[in-house]
């Protein structure tokens, strides 16, 4: 799976391309958790993700997590409707901060 | 309008049968709302049974059909593994309370038992077990 990188503000912003499903999450699972190791302030961009499954779920899930013990921060942006809704029925909205724009969840990393 | 679909059990062949399934939603006029969790129950299904259900090394199929009706779309699951009732196997994850308290895993069935409006399990003197999703058009649950 294509994942896409940039740098904003020593916020990392990860983007990931295609679906999020039982076939491609194992290594966008081993992806994220590396760059967690590397940064402690982190974006991921759903714009350019079509599809969510319980799998996409879990890794998102493994990596709020990982945050937790390790003190670093991720937000979640650019969800499309059905998959905010997929979120949301999981009970993810409660424990995983999600913002509408890229702009929105950069900007929780300046709120002190 | 009715469609069957056969599926071996390669969870690489989930993406195409998504993409088979979508058109074929598309072309018996299922509202593009009602597609995404379609799909999605689907898979998580499917992924159950590819990842669960055989235990020895051979190819099975699995047999899904698709009936857009009137007022809802049914969908049926039949396959020659290993019983596991959805309805009444699997304990609900719990869904709040703090990050450390959610377990990783058990989302998929939860979504299953959210998204679709009816869920029937069943197993056959034969062997095969048949599981059935039904979503209605316009039901409350679509606008949540």
């Amino acid at each position: 799976m294509k994942i896409n990188e940039t740098m904003v503000n020593d916020v990392l912003i990860v983007q990931p391309e295609g679906r999020l499903d039982g076939v491609t999450s194992p290594e966008f699972g081993d992806a994220l958790s590396a760059k967690l190791d590397q940064h402690k302030a982190m974006v991921v961009e759903f714009t350019d993700v079509v599809y969510v499954s319980s799998a996409g779920l879990r890794v998102i899930l493994m990596a709020a997590k990982k945050c937790r013990q390790t003190g670093g921060k991720m937000v979640l942006c650019g969800l499309s409707e059905p998959i905010h809704e997929v979120f949301e029925i999981s009970g993810f909205l409660s424990i995983i901060d999600v913002r509408p724009s890229r702009d929105e969840a950069v900007g929780e990393f300046n709120k002190h | 309008m009715q469609k069957e679909f056969v599926v071996a059990n390669d969870i690489q062949l989930l993406p195409p049968f998504a993409e088979d399934l979508e058109s074929f939603c598309d072309e018996a006029g299922v509202p593009m709302n009602m597609i995404y969790p379609l799909n999605l129950v689907l898979d998580e299904w499917l992924t159950n049974l590819i990842s669960h259900a055989f235990h020895d090394e051979g190819k099975h199929d699995i047999v899904v059909t698709v009936d857009v009706g009137e007022q809802a779309v049914t969908m049926t699951v039949t396959d020659d593994g290993l019983p596991f009732n959805p309805t009444v196997d699997a304990p609900a994850p719990p869904i709040d309370g703090d990050i450390e308290d959610r377990p990783i895993g058990g989302l998929g069935l939860h979504l299953i038992r959210r998204l679709m409006d009816g869920v029937n399990y069943e197993t056959s003197p034969a062997g095969t077990n048949c599981l059935t999703l039904v979503k209605h058009f316009n039901t409350p649950s679509d606008q949540e």
